[in-house]
């Protein structure tokens, strides 16, 4: 156990690397000049210039890597083309926005689709087990900004109940965290269903019922005892989709976070705020990867107890 | 045709396969069935609701909703089909070579590939898309190359299957190249696989090709696009709400009918899929 | 049979499986009774029917397969009841299982649950059925470890089924099985997945087990040789029926029906035990979703005539207490 959080804590550094390599090589992959690039569009030819000598983009790659690496391990991701602070400043409050969204909406769907799964598995093939794969079919294959622009438009407008965007108070959490919540929700109700299926298949189920183990108990703790392997999984996949689908929620309803600070900086070319929000955002996923994985060895006695 | 024949049996399969169908003719045939010009400007008739001329009223320049969500499916259907094909050539190749050539080459790009895969497609698109820029092609190639890493698996999979099989060893062992093996023995059986995936991630495409354009780097305006035409209903949702109906529903009937099809479409090639559900 | 008052007497079961493919006769009018502490065999190849039997008296038989059909009679000190009627997830049948009649099952490696400690899927199975507190209940669980034969049940008892040999996990089962002390243990081939030595263990743990709990155990195997030290009684299943039914000496001297000299000839010695198959017949066991008409054995009966093709031989007395399904032992067909 102790070996393979060892293993998985020295994984994230050949990663990481890797990623700062990426983002080094945005700067040349992107068309056009990287000093123009830094400087915005429209920033006046001494100061591309002095950018340029600063950033050493006159200097041979290799020399340029090594600065940049070095930077970027000091915690210098380079400053804003617009509000000119550094980037670092800007992306870690916008973190905890997107984490407050993104754990709130991930444990609105657990809590949904362990329920709405376990269920629908115990009465499978049942009419209830029915409305529950169709409606969790809807789910799908309903976008989140399509979920988002009803739910803003029936609860915010026509019924005036919820504010539309912001953060400011605990009201303004409610749509967004369904939104993105919802979708996540049918997403895993599917795959918590079939891993409940499977499991209630098995033959300790058979010797549960056996024992004279009451049905709830059998899917409650036999069951899912056990489907909670592929579901820890499942889980840590659904909360990087969640990440994922926040970038979109996140513009939906104005949230101040990591999402809509990226996405914004792309559409106003502000290079090194994309930079520093990719970066974070690559290691906020192998972060969640790696505690998925301590989760799950730590849920699989196999794993734990050998 | 004896998939034909099995896929037949399912209500499910014939119901939203017909649909599906019917948005491929509708996207084929978007120039000639719009009731009006998409693109024409009429600040005159800006914001009318739904009515006998305008079915689905009209948006914020006059254009005629419906005519645009007609032309949009054309647009989704050719970005998510070249998407898809990209994803397929950059892929298959890929996983074909590193799975027949195995070793070290194989082993980092497997790790390669399984660090790709922890990231959600979105997040792989928007950060390509930062390169390739937001254009039609910088979707497709964003697309495409977020969906390759699962392309490359599967790849990998049937090939190194197939190298086991006894008549790719003997060509092996004939002093058959590799190029050779590759295409006439092990390509036969990595077609069916490849179809199911790409059948199966076909809503994939679709979700996050108008998810980029809702964020305004995707297809770009004034070509219509649904996710891009959700965006801009969202200014005017208090006052013309009904100009999300028509995207709205086009996305989800297609992703609706994608994903259905889809699951039909592997059990009809896998039934033994179908005893579990 | 024995003279005393069946414990269970099961009488014309029938249980069908409705699938997509048609309905599967998995059991097909079944009679038999296992009175108290006498072992009853239950011989057949794989498929005939003898697991969905067993199942069915557990009353675990579970959609898409229904008890079309029968009875199945538990006696107990002042009445009967039905298993056959009971709410297979209701309270009634609840009580019964486990308690007063238990399983244990072919695949020692995946019956026990591989989350759970040995131990407390012992202690579970104890205190769904008797008010005693855990403490208590632990004791008893490490007790049943022991006189199962695990050696170190203590530690045992903390360990995972992983941790578990085949043989010491089916030990586990067995100690589970009894653990609150049934009047009918049923044990569903619980010796075929095992290693051959191991096979011989077990098999003296159940009859060590059959003298000190004074248990009635429903012992089913494919494999006639292991019922021959182990069974009182024994009936030959084929195709869902019961082709032959007598005594064990009874059934091991004077086999009468084809099917059951059959499964003589292919009683694997030891040398051969790999093999596992019954070979000495020939053809495969036929579909059960099959329309029957005739003797159900008869497409690989040797002495098959006309009148089996046609006509139900139908399960009828040969001699006091042995009864076979077959024509060549009528008077006068
Ligand atoms: N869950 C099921 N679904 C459909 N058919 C079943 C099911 N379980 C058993 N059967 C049918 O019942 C027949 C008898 O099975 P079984 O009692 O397990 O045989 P065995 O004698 O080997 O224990 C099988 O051939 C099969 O056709
Ligand atoms: S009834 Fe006829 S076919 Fe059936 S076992 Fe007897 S002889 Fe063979
Ligand atoms: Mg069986």
């Amino acid at each position: 156990m102790i070996r393979l959080i060892v293993g998985r804590l020295l994984f994230m550094v050949p990663a990481a690397l890797l990623i700062i390599t990426f983002l080094f090589a945005l700067f040349h992959l992107i068309p056009g000049d990287p000093a123009v690039m830094l400087a915005g569009d429209n920033a006046p030819r001494s100061v591309v210039d002095g950018i340029r000598e600063a950033y050493g983009f006159d200097q041979p790659l290799h020399i340029q890597y090594g600065r940049y690496m070095a930077k970027v391990l000091q915690g210098d991701l380079g400053i804003s083309n617009y509000t000119r602070d550094p980037v670092v400043n800007s992306v870690i409050p916008r973190i905890i926005n997107t984490a407050q969204l993104a754990f709130l909406s991930m444990l609105f769907a657990m809590v949904v689709s362990l329920l709405l799964g376990c269920v629908s598995a115990m009465y499978w093939n049942r009419p209830l087990d029915k409305i529950v794969t169709i409606v969790s079919l809807l789910g799908i294959c309903t976008p989140v900004f399509v979920t988002g622009l009803l739910a803003i438009y029936f609860f915010s407008i026509y019924l005036d109940w919820l504010p539309i965007s912001g953060m400011s108070s605990w009201r303004h959490f409610i749509l967004p965290v369904i939104t993105l919540g919802a979708f996540q929700a049918a997403v895993l109700t599917r795959m918590v269903r079939s891993c409940m299926v499977d499991a209630l298949g098995k033959d300790y189920i058979t010797t549960a019922r056996a024992k004279g183990a009451p049905e709830l108990l059998v899917v409650f703790k036999h069951a899912l005892r056990n489907a909670l392997l592929p579901i820890v999984t499942l889980f840590g996949l659904g909360l990087g989709h969640t990440l994922g689908g926040s970038v979109v929620t996140e513009t939906i309803f104005n949230w101040p976070g990591l999402g809509r600070l990226m996405v914004n900086s792309i559409l106003t070319r502000d290079l090194p705020i994309t930079q520093g929000s990719i970066f974070f955002f690559a290691m906020i996923f192998i972060l969640v990867n790696l505690i998925v994985d301590l989760v799950y060895a730590w849920v699989d006695p196999r794993i734990r107890y050998d | 045709m004896d998939f034909f024949r099995r896929y037949k049996r399912d209500k499910v399969g014939i119901v939203f396969g017909a649909l599906l169908v019917l948005l491929y003719a509708v996207a084929l045939t978007a120039h000639w069935i719009t009731p009006a010009d998409p693109m024409a400007v009429n600040l005159r008739e800006v914001f009318s609701p739904p009515s006998s001329a305008h079915w689905l009223g009209t948006d914020q320049f006059g254009r005629d909703v419906l005519s645009r969500v007609i032309l949009a499916t054309q647009v989704t259907v050719r970005v998510t089909s070249a998407a898809c094909l990209f994803a397929v050539l950059t892929g298959v190749p890929i996983g074909m070579f590193v799975g027949y050539r195995g070793g070290w080459v194989e082993a980092i790009a497997m790790r390669l590939t399984d660090m790709l895969l922890i990231f959600p497609i979105i997040m792989l698109a928007i950060v390509i898309v930062v390169v390739a820029g937001p254009t039609e092609t910088g979707v497709v190639v964003a697309l495409g190359l977020a969906q390759a890493p699962t392309f490359i698996r599967i790849a990998r999979g049937v090939t190194l299957a197939a190298k086991e099989e006894l008549y790719v060893e003997a060509a092996i062992a004939a002093g058959s190249g590799w190029p050779h093996i590759l295409v006439r023995h092990i390509w036969p059986n990595i077609s069916t696989p490849i179809i199911v995936q790409a059948t199966l991630t076909l809503p994939v495409f679709v979700l996050n090709a108008s998810a980029l354009s809702y964020l305004g780097l995707g297809v770009q305006p004034p070509t219509p696009e649904w996710g891009q035409m959700l965006n801009e209903a969202k200014d005017h949702l208090i006052t013309s709400p009904y100009l999300i109906v028509g995207p709205a529903a086009a996305l989800v009937v297609f992703v609706l009918s994608a994903n259905l099809v889809g699951d039909v479409v592997q059990e009809t090639l896998n039934p033994k899929l179908k005893k579990r559900k | 049979m024995g003279a005393a008052e069946p414990l269970i007497e099961v009488k014309d079961l029938k249980v069908h499986f409705h699938t997509e493919d048609g309905v599967a006769r998995a059991v097909d009018g079944v009679d038999f009774a296992i009175a108290p502490e006498r072992t009853l065999g239950v011989v057949g190849e794989s498929g005939c029917g003898k697991s969905v039997t067993a199942r069915a008296v557990m009353g675990l038989i579970d959609a898409p397969g229904r008890i079309v059909q029968g009875e199945i009679l538990l006696r107990r000190q002042s009445q009967v009841v039905d298993i056959s009627k009971l709410d297979p997830r209701g309270r009634e049948i609840r009580g019964i299982r486990g308690n007063e009649i238990a399983m244990i099952f072919q695949e020692p490696m995946t019956s026990l649950n591989p989350v759970f400690k040995i131990g407390d899927q012992i202690v579970e199975a104890i205190l769904l059925h008797d008010r005693i507190g855990r403490r208590e209940a632990r004791e008893r669980a490490v007790d049943l470890l022991a006189a199962v034969g695990i050696p170190l049940p203590r530690q045992r008892f903390e360990q995972f089924p992983h941790q578990l040999s085949g043989g010491m996990r089916q030990r586990a089962m067995i100690a589970m099985a009894m653990s609150c002390n049934p009047r009918l243990l049923i044990a569903d081939e619980p010796t075929t997945a095992l290693d051959v030595t191991i096979q011989a263990q077990v098999m003296d743990l159940m009859n060590a087990l059959r003298r000190d709990f004074n248990t009635a155990i429903m012992f089913i195997t494919h494999d006639l040789g292991v019922i021959a030290g182990m069974a009182d009684d024994v009936v030959v299943m084929y195709l869902g029926r019961i082709v032959e039914s007598a005594p064990v000496r009874e059934i091991f001297h004077h086999p009468k029906h084809p099917y059951t000299r059959g499964l003589m000839g292919s009683i694997p010695s030891l040398a051969d035990w790999g093999a596992r198959r019954l070979t000495a017949i020939e053809g495969v066991v036929p579909s059960p979703f099959a329309e029957r008409q005739g003797c159900g054995f008869a497409p690989r009966c040797p002495h098959a005539m006309e009148i089996c093709r046609t006509r139900d031989p139908g399960l009828e007395d040969v001699a006091p207490g042995h009864a076979a399904a077959c024509f060549l032992h009528r008077a006068a067909p």
